[in-house]
């Protein structure tokens, strides 16, 4: 394939604290190409969210890219957002590094955190959240 | 890609850094470019595409020290978030207790400890930084440290005595300990 008719994909990750999910679409976002997320590679709830696992669900999706001849993306990251927390867990960055280290020519990244202008209570009940 | 958002005026003179030299380290180190509106105090961060050092997830490093910074680290300790193993993580106090401003520094107090005696005891423990300030408790951690010093710092908030909390730290610390020393002295049969 010529470079000028290089095949992009739109690499979209969710990152909370509680999980980390990878989806591969085309540009359009209608086709899924590949997904992945923290529950499919590692084996306690507790470690879903945790850097080492969103590197696992980079690598996978990039595998299958691969071997679909799509070899640049755009990242998409996002954030629960709403009345929920505004920022990436800590699974994004570490995905997108994967993502990029395993050969995949990184296009765009952009945050996508659906921004509330204004927005239903928190949950937490009247004296707020106790931890 | 650019990404823009609001400094706290007191802490735009901390960004910048005399003669502009902590704005210039980190843009030399990170390859972005960083133009700051130091009278409403916005910032707007780009990748410098002609950088040797450009990469496109550098800009979300940068903004991550700038944040850092603006949450009251010094830039020394700041710019440790430039390797990708280090996280932030900023808890905003008032969604947390509430608006009273008796409440808070009563909280942040207990955070501290006469003459920063429980900071500091996190710090060691946990091998994190943390800063207290305004309205926020911030730390810079990686992401193992980070789980024991939010988790000690939530214990402090909710209000349980503080040697229990110095308990917990300790067993947590000499637990990691344990683990380092496993992995150095392993039998190689």
């Amino acid at each position: 394939m010529s470079q000028s008719e290089e095949k992009y994909a739109i690499v979209h990750i969710f990152s909370s604290y509680n999980n980390t999910l990878v989806t591969a679409t085309d540009l359009s976002g209608a086709e899924t190409f590949a997904k992945c997320s923290g529950g499919m590679v590692v084996k306690a709830d507790r470690d879903e969210s945790n850097p080492y696992a969103a590197m696992q669900c980079g690598f996978r999706v990039a595998s299958v890219l691969k071997d679909l001849a799509i070899f640049a993306i755009h990242i998409k990251v996002r954030a629960p957002g709403g009345n929920r927390s505004q920022t990436p867990g800590p699974g994004a960055q570490a995905c997108i590094r994967a993502l990029a280290r395993s050969g995949l020519k990184v296009g765009r990244i952009e945050e996508v955190t659906p921004k509330s202008h204004d927005h239903c209570r928190r949950k937490g009940g009247h004296r707020g959240r106790r931890v | 890609m650019s990404i823009l958002f609001k400094l706290n005026k007191s802490r735009v003179g901390v960004v910048i850094g005399t003669d502009g030299e902590t704005k210039k380290q980190i843009e030399d180190k990170l390859g972005v470019e960083i133009i700051i509106e130091s009278k409403t105090g916005d910032v707007e961060i780009k990748p410098d595409y002609e950088s040797e050092q450009y990469d496109p997830l550098n800009v979300l490093n940068a903004k991550k020290i700038i944040k850092a910074i603006n949450r009251g680290f010094n830039p020394v300790k700041a710019m440790k978030l430039a390797d990708p193993e280090y996280e932030l993580e900023i808890f905003n106090l008032i969604s947390i207790l509430g608006k009273s401003n008796k409440k808070l520094k009563r909280i942040k107090g207990r955070l501290i400890g006469r003459n920063g005696e429980i900071r500091k005891a996190i710090e060691r423990f946990a091998e994190c930084y943390v800063s207290i300030y305004g309205k926020t408790v911030a730390i810079i951690a990686d992401f193992e440290n980070l789980q024991i010093a939010r988790k000690a710092i939530n214990m402090l908030i909710s209000g349980m005595p503080h040697h229990v909390v110095l308990k917990f730290l300790e067993r947590r610390y000499s637990e990691k300990q344990k683990e380092r020393f496993r992995e150095v002295y392993k039998p190689d049969f």
